[in-house]
């Protein structure tokens, strides 16, 4: 029982952190299907584990235009503190602020924006050549998407974005009652 | 009746302009009274001969159906307090500097832990790529890049290193008398003769200290200006010349 305990532990571990497909986490029937149907609570036990090092295994349910809503397991930090005092991206800040501004406009046009539109607000602030070539760059990284000049929010922001907070943050209100929530293991984007 | 079949013509063209508007989020889905339109259509509808107009009632049935579908989305994103109205996120945008902007996204952003490993589906698009790879003479023809830009004969370079010196000191000279000490376009200064030979030389006054760079990162733009004393620097920089 214990052995068998440990090999969920491991394939779990091997799931979260090594990236598999070409979308990040793993898939609620990925798990079914290498953990068994008790893969929650496998994961609340790994959560134990975890929490050691100051991380966790979120559920995030990501909307979806055919099967209405599905369920991508990830392993994030459990509080951001410790993680904002690491610098862990990799990215200008120019290219962060082209990345929230362009959420935000996508936000604002009710989960579109046109990529026209976009650019336009952009320009007053940024080089053409530079907000052409951040946006590629982020749609290429899953975290914007496009589709017949459209811009849409990518299954990667939804995965690590605080969409609460960001709408709290832009509209100029604390922000501290929308991240109350995230202390809860499962959070619904 | 034939008030009425141009009215209804007019309303179902009206309804598929306001979709495609809708949808492209250039009007609110939420200002669309999609009730009224219901019975209006329903109204005209019974007069006219409903197969010449079977068509287009069902894309302006779609349309509306599209538009309840965009107010729904709207209703369910303000219940889950994600509502932001555009012209505020557009001025906040304006308003807020690239590091306010930046800071937003880090007070938002929680990374994920996961290794990127080259999966098998990022082989096979590899593989394709490469399948599809125009040789690389193609690809320069198709940007026009290579065939823009005039490279310098090494025999050209040894006529410019010889008298170097000179053209620097003829340079530096034009260079004071036309910015009169001021910062001035690098692109405007170099084009006003040979351009490549010119911003060869100017490299070498730059490296010497006897000009001052100035790049602005967000505009792009590069400026320069004669210095006021020799300046020392170890940075390097390339700029792109196109002709």
């Amino acid at each position: 029982m214990r052995i068998d305990k440990k090999i969920k532990f491991a394939r779990l571990a091997h799931l979260l952190f090594f990236r598999r497909h070409k979308y990040p986490g793993v898939r609620d029937w990925e798990l079914e299907k290498y953990i068994g149907r008790d893969y929650e609570a496998v994961i609340d036990e790994f959560n134990k584990f975890l929490s050691q090092l100051d991380l966790e295994v979120r559920c995030v349910e990501v909307p979806d235009e055919s099967a209405g809503k599905i369920r991508y397991y990830v392993v994030r930090p459990k509080y951001r503190d410790t993680i904002h005092n690491i610098k862990t991206y990799g990215w200008r800040i120019d290219e962060m602020a082209i990345l929230i501004s362009c959420i935000g406009m996508i936000l604002a046009g009710n989960g579109k924006a046109l990529r026209k539109d976009v650019e336009e607000i952009l320009i007053e602030k940024f080089p053409e050549w530079r907000i052409k070539s951040v946006i590629d760059k982020f749609i290429r990284l899953g975290y914007l998407r496009e589709r017949d000049n459209m811009l849409e929010i990518g299954l990667r922001s939804y995965l690590e974005i605080d969409f609460q907070k960001l709408t709290a943050l832009l509209i100029g209100s604390k922000a501290e009652n929308a991240s109350s929530s995230e202390s809860s293991s499962s959070q619904t984007q | 009746m034939s008030n009425s079949k141009v009215s209804l013509d007019e309303l179902y063209d009206r309804i598929i302009d306001l979709t495609r508007k809708a949808s492209e989020g250039v009007i609110n889905p939420l200002d669309i009274d999609v009730g009224r339109y219901i019975k209006e259509l329903s109204k005209l509808f019974d007069n006219v001969d409903y197969e010449k107009y079977l068509i287009k009632d069902i894309r302006a049935l779609n349309g509306l159906i599209s538009i309840l579908e965009l107010q729904s989305e709207c209703l369910r994103r303000m219940g889950l307090g994600l509502y932001l109205d555009k012209v505020l996120i557009k001025l906040k945008i304006l308003k807020s500097n690239v590091n306010e902007l930046a800071r937003i996204f880090e007070e938002v952003w929680s990374p994920i832990a996961s290794i990127e490993a080259l999966t098998v589906d990022d082989i096979k698009e590899v593989v394709l790529y490469f399948e599809n790879l125009k040789p690389l003479y193609e690809r320069r023809l198709k940007r026009g890049g290579v065939s823009t830009i005039r490279s310098l004969e090494s025999a050209e370079y040894y006529k410019l290193d010889k008298d170097i010196k000179s053209r620097m000191m003829k340079l530096f000279n034009e260079l004071v008398n036309y910015s009169g000490g001021k910062y001035i376009d690098y692109y405007r200064f170099i084009e006003m003769g040979n351009c490549i030979e010119r911003a060869y030389t100017l490299s070498y006054l730059i490296t010497e200290g006897y000009v001052d760079v100035k790049i602005d990162r967000w505009t792009g733009r590069v400026e320069i200006k004669p210095a006021d004393r020799r300046i020392k620097g170890d940075a390097s920089l390339a700029l792109v010349i196109k002709k």
